[in-house]
């Protein structure tokens, strides 16, 4: 599944973008899950994967035995999950918020304090 | 007033080397800054400097004595103060320093000592806009002159003046030569104010007197002059040079004369006088023989003298009076007599009457107009009609202000306190000592003419030069400028009529400029600015695909050699899955229908991480996308109607960026993955787990033990989004109070 594991990432990075592209708030924040998933897939893959080999020291051993799929990229994609899961918590109760503001999911009909007055 | 000390004690050290330095010796100590770009601190006191510094910290002393009166009661003085001395710091750095980077240095914080000097009543919309004037053009020319510098170092193969002015060959034969001149008379002709730069100056007239007096007549302004003598072994002989600054100073020389007459403001009628002087200079440098050369330095000289002296004067006048226009004033010699007196001896000084100092000046500029090779007749009458302006400006601002008409003055004037007194007093006495007795600063005048223009025959400052052409000229010229003068008097109407249209003044292209840039600061911003995320989006990863792509061209696309004897049916069925529930996610109509894919799309990555070894991110991932979805679905259900993109055009053209972007990822990671890793840290941890952290789970080891202050951070995060959720939930805004009761 190595070899396919690119093409899934790439898959998903296009869907994200794709989503983030559109005037919907929902598909925004849906887009940015998406792409959380693809970086932290990529960030799995890139330091290589080993198949069906977690990183636990066997009763007895005091050190990992070969073959092990490697401690580090876990331990930082396990911060990321988590992370990406407050900013997800964070945009969905945003959205909920600036409905009940503004009433409008629309992000075009957001934008004025970008635009400078003529 | 005990400020004035300061400079009053650079001036008393200055005077202590005084001999030695008029004996032909030169001072310099140095300083590394960062040597491996040749940049120093470097210091060089010669003729030429001591000139200059010795104007600097004496007029310096004068002016922040007056200051100190003259500023009493105005607001912010203290800041005031320090720009004033801040500049003098600078402006003596400037003239002192040897490295050309340091000079540049020095060069640039006159400017913008300049800068908060000019902009001191910046309440005014005037003055805020005539320090940005003066800012802008003079920091624009100081950036050609950065330009110009390097590729002086660079050519010369130094970054010491000293050591560049003896390389002029070396620079000529690398190319660099004609570049390097052009930039820096950009440079200093935008300092200088010559023209068509020259409008800055008279609206840098916003300034307080003191500063006008101080850095627009004596030092700043002649800092171009003192850049275009210092480098002008260099260059003096090349093509253009010359003719370059002939033209320009001439230009500058005549046309701020006859601007300066037709002027009624005391302040910008001496404005007008300094552009045409410093014009005068150029051109004295551009004809660049020996005897020019002597005539630029003793002009230098007698011009700081008698034009720091009128400002000042004009600065006790308007602080006495309340008014600065020359046809309000006139007959306050009574009144003010040593004001008077003063004004009368350093307009006689400018008129260049005997024996005042600028009438050895005069002596000298034609001196050099007349014995040029080519051209003489012509830049001998531009000298001509200048010297006659400037006796009709002497009239005007002597006989105008302290005899003539009775004024039309509301208050009775009376005499300014001996502080103020001071300044002019003792620059008008030095016109005259410096006059009769030429032999006391004819050493240090010999030396400065001689780092100007090297072997120049010695300078011998005579008064009486017999009866000669010179002379012939010189009273010609004072004749014309009576004359001159008497027209100017008898209709005043006449030249209040006179007036220019604004479109063909430098100013207005300037104005123009500046309003166009505006303009197009807008028009960009709007468009890039434009308030539409997606477009920012697009703007961001297509910048990104377009880099990537540039990098990876290279690279060519690895070999895939997919083993399919590797694969388990589950691998596909999630893949497949995967994607497919990706897909409809993106499709979608409904937004549950979304949600649930993306749920679908969490739980295939959790799979992911099931296969290949990593238990504790599927737990983490099932646990989230739970959560996620559950949060989704309570939080939106109430949500407007699922918008989606109506042109299909645009859904197209976004389609097309995001596949270029999923591709070039694909190709990222593959490439990435066909190059062997090597981790010490893998290792490191399979090892150290066990025996420092005492735990089997490595990846738990790692998150709660090795990296534990990281996880700490994570905590931190996710604690910062629970108050913010807690706190945009219980957001009310004021519509809302108003429903609720």
């Amino acid at each position: 599944m190595e070899d396919v594991l690119p093409f899934l990432i790439g898959g998903l990075y296009a869907g994200g973008v794709y989503l983030v592209l559109h005037k919907s708030f929902v598909k925004l924040i849906i887009g940015l899950i998406i792409l959380g998933y693809a970086s932290n897939l990529m960030l799995f893959t890139i330091s290589r994967i080993t198949r069906g080999a977690p990183a636990l020291v066997p009763e007895g051993a005091e050190a990992l035995v070969e073959p092990y799929a490697d401690p580090l990229p876990q331990a930082l994609v396990l911060t990321a999950i988590v992370i990406g899961f407050g900013i997800q918590a964070f945009a969905i109760v945003l959205i909920k918020v600036g409905y009940r503001i503004v009433a409008t999911d629309n992000l075009d009909d957001l934008n004025t304090t970008d635009r400078l007055d003529d | 007033m005990v400020l004035a000390l300061y400079p009053a004690a650079a001036f008393a050290w200055l005077m202590t080397q005084f001999g030695s330095v008029s004996g032909g010796e030169v001072i310099s100590s140095s300083w590394d800054w960062v040597p491996t770009m040749g940049i120093s601190l470097s210091f060089h006191l010669d003729g030429l400097s001591m000139l200059f510094a010795l104007l600097i910290t004496g007029i310096g002393a004068l002016v922040l004595t007056y200051a100190g009166t003259y500023m009493k009661g105005m607001p912010k003085t203290d800041r005031f103060f320090m720009s004033l001395v801040l500049f003098m710091a600078s402006m003596l750095g400037l003239v002192l320093s040897d490295n050309i980077i340091s000079l540049f240095i020095f060069w640039e914080l006159t400017s913008f000592s300049s800068y908060f000097l000019i902009g001191y009543h910046h309440e005014d919309k005037e003055s805020r806009k005539s320090a940005l004037e003066a800012l802008l053009i003079t920091a624009g020319g100081g950036l050609a002159l950065l330009a110009g510098l390097i590729l002086l170092g660079i050519g010369g193969g130094s970054m010491e003046m000293s050591q560049l002015v003896q390389r002029g060959d070396e620079l000529a034969e690398s190319g660099l030569f004609t570049a390097a001149m052009l930039l820096i008379i950009i440079g200093c002709f935008t300092k200088s104010a010559q023209f068509p730069f020259h409008f800055w100056l008279p609206s840098a007239m916003a300034a307080p007197t003191p500063v006008s007096a101080y850095l627009h007549s004596a030092t700043m302004v002649k800092a171009g002059v003192y850049l275009l003598a210092r480098v002008s072994p260099v260059f003096n002989g090349a093509d253009g040079w010359h003719a370059l600054l002939l033209i320009f100073g001439g230009i500058t020389m005549v046309l701020g004369a006859l601007i300066a007459v037709m002027q009624t403001d005391l302040k910008k009628i001496l404005a007008y006088t300094t552009v045409s002087a410093l014009g005068l200079l150029v051109m004295l440098l551009g004809i660049g023989t020996g005897i020019a050369i002597k005539a630029a330095v003793i002009f230098i000289l007698a011009h700081a003298l008698y034009k720091g002296c009128l400002f000042l004067i004009a600065g006790i006048v308007d602080h006495e009076t309340g008014s600065r226009n020359i046809r309000k004033l006139g007959r306050l010699f009574k009144q003010m007599p040593v004001t008077g007196t003063a004004a009368v001896v350093a307009c006689l000084s400018m008129a260049g009457i005997p024996p005042l100092f600028g009438f050895i000046s005069k002596e000298y500029s034609y001196e050099s107009t007349i014995g040029m090779v080519v051209n003489s007749p012509l830049t001998t009458s531009a000298f001509f009609i200048t010297g006659m302006l400037f006796v009709a400006a002497a009239g005007m601002l002597s006989y105008m202000v302290f005899f003539g008409r009775r004024n039309k003055l509301d208050i009775k004037p009376h005499e300014a306190p001996i502080t103020m007194l001071a300044g002019p007093a003792v620059l008008a006495v030095l016109s005259i000592v410096l006059g009769v007795f030429s032999g006391l600063i004819n050493p240090l005048l010999d030396q400065a003419s001689q780092v100007v223009f090297p072997e120049n025959e010695p300078l011998n400052l005579k008064l009486w030069h017999g009866i000669n052409t010179e002379l012939i000229l010189s009273m010609t010229t004072l004749v014309a400028g009576i004359a001159a003068f008497a027209f100017v008097y008898y209709n005043p109407r006449l030249m209040s009529m006179i007036e220019i249209s604004d479109k063909i003044k430098p100013s207005y292209a300037y104005k123009q400029t500046m309003d166009s840039l505006a303009e197009l600061a807008k028009n960009v911003t709007q468009r890039v600015q434009n308030g539409y995320l997606r477009v920012y989006i697009s703007m961001m990863v297509g910048t990104f695909c377009v880099l990537a792509l540039i990098v990876l061209k290279d690279f060519g696309i690895p070999n895939i050699e997919v083993l399919w004897s590797d694969f388990r049916v589950y691998d596909i069925v999630i893949g497949v899955l995967m994607i497919v529930a990706c897909f409809y996610t993106v499709v979608a109509k409904s937004r549950l229908l979304a949600i649930a894919m993306l749920g679908v799309v969490g739980y295939g990555v959790a799979f992911v991480f099931i296969i290949f070894g990593a238990p504790d991110l599927a737990m983490t991932q099932i646990l989230i996308e739970t959560l996620t979805v559950v949060l989704f679905v309570l939080v939106l259900w109430k949500l407007p109607h699922y918008l989606i993109f109506d042109e299909g055009f645009i859904k197209f053209r976004y389609f097309l960026v995001s596949a270029l972007f999923g591709a070039i990822m694909t190709w990222i990671v593959m490439l990435i993955t066909s190059y062997p890793l090597d981790s010490h840290l893998k290792t490191w941890f399979a090892e150290s787990s066990y025996p420092l952290g005492m735990g089997r789970n490595v990846v738990n080891v790692i998150l709660v033990d090795f990296r534990s202050l990281d996880t700490l951070g994570e905590i931190v995060v996710l604690g910062i989004a629970a108050v913010g959720i807690y706190g945009l939930i219980k957001f009310t805004t004021e519509d809302d109070k108003e429903e609720a009761i």
